[in-house]
């Protein structure tokens, strides 16, 4: 049986150890952020208490934020709610404070420790994750989609379009991206949605740049010159025949781009243009931790390294992505 | 007056004549830009210890953009240049009472609108050119120009109708209606050398801003831009000299990084925050390198709520509010028990503030049964108030640069969505911010004022009539209270002013157009390298310290 190109390319990525591992951490994270509330909530799964069973954490989801009116106003973790609970892995909520244990180290109750409001690190770290990965996916999926669209106009169409296109790619991408990111975010004011249209709206040059050049190489193909002599419309060649053919190395660059786009995020939250308190995203934390460093390593080496694994994690993925992709690296079969 | 801050202790003044915190307490914290990390980098590259111990390192948060004191508005430079230059009159470091300072003596006509000034003979700017009384009237005369910037100074000598010369040594001030500050005011004026702004060029942009002249005890050596501003002793100084020769500012924009300075003796003062003076100085070898001083100045900090809005138009809905923020709670564990609950505007420890009038306690239960009384009740079922149709969910906007709104607005948002107002946070950088305050467009904030004169004057806070482009910016106004305003500042006799300002200060309390919070001390590490540092009512003044000799 004859493998495919993905299959080929997967056969080839499978050999790279290290990019599995890097695999498999993404997908862990991306499960973690899409489970983040059912893994770290103050609402246990179940409570069942005189004979009544109370599903809490479900009921908060699917009503989206509703409490049982019986249970209203109730904390079930204090000891006085007596009944069975069961809470999920991290009893605690990213935005729940307890003045009584400010900085704690990691101990039992917290694993990884506490911040300077009392609030749970492990708790914030998964909730964190969900800003770096939604932010990182949503910024790189408007970007993939203004490059591609701008990139195949322009490599398909050539001639004046090409020129004029190639030459705003050029103006776009010699602003400072960061410095632009940081100006339109104090005009905008900081939020998760100005943070990912910023990236997302200022990115795209590169992504434009290879599709291009794909597009250029492929409309001379053969099977476009056929369908063109067939009468298709541009539209269908431009979506079904040679789009295909030029996303391998969009794969590769979007892959890079989520991990970058992660550490923008970490160093915006870092300089405070990121996500609104209390939302936490791993650069705030980081971020909010820096007056501590000296005596609570656990709150900025825990987020530091978490970006690191991340950021590590992607690129690893994109590396092995490229090394497939690559007709050299094909050789002797 | 009274000038803005930022939440955390001793932030960046925007208004405000007199700053006359001590560079200590100047203590801005800006959030680090990118050019601020660059700056941190070139700086530290740039690092030197300077070994002479005749010099102190003190630190700065931000750069002043001038050191031209009429145009200058931010705390930074009125810290450098309350060492360059000097007015009329001065304020002892302990009683407050009104000295000498430029002018030997004054007269104040019976009707308390004419003040007259007898300026000390042989005072030198140091370019070595005599004061005399053209340079006041020319600083006056500045100070109205339209032309120039300075407003936040202009509204303060409105009331003056005419600054004349009388002959060389003698000026008088001619005021359309009495106010008890008056001398403050007018003894308090920035004074600038005649004889160097007035060459023809245009005032605010003068190159004397970068290179300032004063008669003051330092004179200005040199400003390497975003590193360090240095001052050395004025020898030819009139009065008693320092015994401290050079003074080097330093700029550095992180304060955590301003810390690690501090401690490797880069810095020899600096103002500390609560966590650092509670958790991270307590070492023994701390201790053997620094004093730590704790002391109250005339601060405090408020969450404001705009009356503009359906929400905080009610005062039962105010005073609802204010019984669910735990302030007692937040003091003694976010604070590290660092700072007293207030009830009103005025200084904690003056006669002005009532100690009889207690803070509204921490009592959710009142504050839902008010709230129902307002009319806020979760009608639909959906776990937020609501009256006619409009939901209880507001904007706390604050800045981003103070980690300590930060940390009450998350608290406050956990905590009011338990009894169902649904509260986002806000933060903006700090011009964005202050515009947003400024222009009225917000709900609610965190900010701080501070009064480093102890004046007492509310009128610039809480007259109606500085509803619109002023500092009432929550908009509040009350016919009583403002007729007490207009009353107190033509009553010259200390012990009705005191009554009416307990009258006002009940009112306050009664409206809550703030939630008052805390006044917390200025917590300040200072080198053991000095002997004699005494603290004062004003805070410290290391005029007078002595450097402790080397072994």
């Amino acid at each position: 049986m004859k493998a495919g190109y993905w299959g080929v390319l997967w056969r080839e990525f499978s050999k790279n150890r290290l990019a599995l591992a890097g695999l498999v951490i993404v997908i862990s994270l991306i499960l973690l952020a899409l489970c983040a509330p059912l893994i770290a909530n103050n609402k246990p799964y179940i409570y069942i208490t005189e004979g009544k069973v109370y599903l809490p954490l479900f009921y908060d989801i699917i009503t989206n934020g509703k409490e049982y009116a019986e249970l209203k106003g109730t904390d079930l973790s204090k000891e006085k709610f007596t009944g069975f609970k069961l809470f999920p892995p991290v009893a605690y909520s990213y935005s729940e404070y307890d003045l009584d244990s400010i900085v704690v180290p990691p101990s039992r109750k917290h694993l990884m420790g506490t911040d300077e409001q009392g609030r749970d690190l492990l708790a914030r770290m998964i909730y964190g994750s969900r800003v770096s990965i939604f932010i990182g996916f949503i910024a790189v999926i408007i970007y993939v989609a203004i490059g591609i669209i701008i990139g195949s106009i322009a490599g398909y169409y050539g001639g004046w379009i090409d020129m004029v296109i190639s030459r705003i790619i050029e103006v776009i991408m010699c602003f400072p991206t960061f410095f632009l990111i940081l100006t339109i975010l104090a005009l905008w004011g900081p939020s998760l949605a100005s943070v990912m249209l910023v990236i997302g709206i200022t990115s795209w040059p590169g992504i434009a740049r290879i599709v291009r050049g794909e597009f250029l190489k492929l409309r001379e193909m053969d099977f476009v010159v056929a369908s063109q002599a067939v009468g298709a419309a541009d539209r269908w060649i431009i979506f079904r025949h040679i789009l295909p053919n030029a996303l391998a190395p969009v794969l590769v660059s979007a892959t890079f781009g989520i991990a970058s786009t992660i550490l923008i995020e970490s160093s915006l939250s870092f300089l405070g243009f990121g996500v609104q308190p209390p939302t936490p995203s791993w650069g705030d934390i980081l971020s909010q931790s820096r007056d501590f460093m000296d005596f609570a390593w656990w709150l900025t080496f825990i987020p530091g390294f978490a970006i690191f694994i991340t950021i590590t994690a992607y690129n690893l993925v994109g590396d092995a992505l490229q090394d497939a992709m690559n007709p050299k690296s094909l050789s002797g079969k | 007056m009274l000038s803005e801050q930022l939440l955390d202790s001793n932030k960046p003044a925007i208004y405000g004549r007199y700053y006359m915190m001590t560079e200590l307490k100047v203590h801005v914290r800006f959030l680090i830009t990118i050019s601020g990390i660059l700056l941190l980098l070139v700086g530290c590259a740039g690092l030197f210890p300077e070994k002479d111990p005749h010099t102190i390192k003190l630190y700065l948060g931000a750069e002043p953009d001038t050191l031209n004191p009429i145009t200058a508005t931010d705390a930074s430079s009125h810290a450098i240049n309350l060492r360059i230059y000097e007015t009329l009159v001065d304020r002892d470091y302990d009683t407050l009472e009104v000295i000498p300072m430029l002018a030997e003596r004054w007269e104040i006509s019976p009707d308390k609108m004419k003040f007259r000034f007898f300026l000390k003979k042989g005072v030198y700017w140091s370019d070595g050119i005599e004061l005399t009384a053209d340079d006041v009237v020319y600083s006056y005369k500045k100070i109205m120009d339209p032309k120039v910037a300075s407003a936040q100074l202009k509204v303060y000598y409105i009331d003056i109708k005419s600054c004349r010369k009388i002959n060389k040594y003698t000026i008088e001030f001619l005021y359309s209606r009495p106010y008890y500050l008056a001398l403050i005011f007018c003894g308090g004026m920035p004074i600038v050398p005649r004889h160097i702004f007035d060459n023809g060029t245009d005032f605010n942009t003068h190159k004397n801003g970068r290179f300032p002249v004063g008669t003051g005890p330092y004179t200005f050596e040199r400003w390497d831009t975003g590193r360090n501003i240095t001052l050395v002793r004025n020898e030819g100084y009139r009065g008693k000299k320092a015994m401290i020769r050079r003074v080097v500012y330093k700029i550095i924009f992180d304060p955590s990084a301003a810390f690690q300075m501090l401690k490797k003796g880069d810095i020899d003062v600096m103002g500390l925050r609560e966590i650092e003076w509670a958790r991270q100085t307590g070492s023994e070898r701390f201790n053997e390198h620094f004093y730590k001083l704790k002391y109250y100045l005339s601060t405090f900090s408020y969450v404001g709520w705009n009356e503009d809005r359906i929400f905080f138009k009610d005062r039962r809905v105010r005073l609802a509010m204010t019984l669910l923020i735990n302030r007692r709670d937040i003091r003694d564990k976010l604070l590290f028990g660092l700072g007293e609950i207030v009830s009103g505007p005025f200084y904690i420890f003056g006669k002005s503030y009532d100690r009889d009038i207690k803070p509204w306690p921490y009592d959710p239960a009142r504050a839902v049964r008010l709230l129902k009384q307002a009319g806020w009740v979760d009608h639909d079922g959906d776990g937020i108030l609501d009256k006619d149709g409009k939901k209880f969910s507001f904007t706390f906007t604050i800045s981003s640069g103070s980690r300590f709104a930060e940390r009450l607005g998350s608290i406050m948002k956990e905590d009011l969505s338990k009894v169902g107002i649904q509260m986002d946070i806000n933060r903006f950088e700090w011009a964005v911010f202050l515009q947003k305050i400024q222009s009225r467009n917000f709900d609610a904030t965190a900010l701080g004022w501070s009064d480093p004169d102890f004046q007492d004057d509310p009128y610039q806070i809480w007259h109606s009539s500085q509803i619109k482009g002023g500092s009432n910016y929550i908009g509040f106004s009350n016919k009583e209270a403002d007729r007490i305003i207009e009353k107190t500042r033509l009553e010259f006799d200390e012990k009705i002013r005191i009554k009416m300002y307990h009258r006002f200060q009940e009112i306050l309390h009664h409206e809550q157009p703030y939630t008052f919070l805390f006044t917390t001390p200025a917590l300040v590490a200072v080198s053991r390298r000095f002997e004699n540092v005494l603290v004062h009512t004003r805070g410290l003044n290391f005029l007078e310290w002595k450097v402790r000799k080397v072994q």
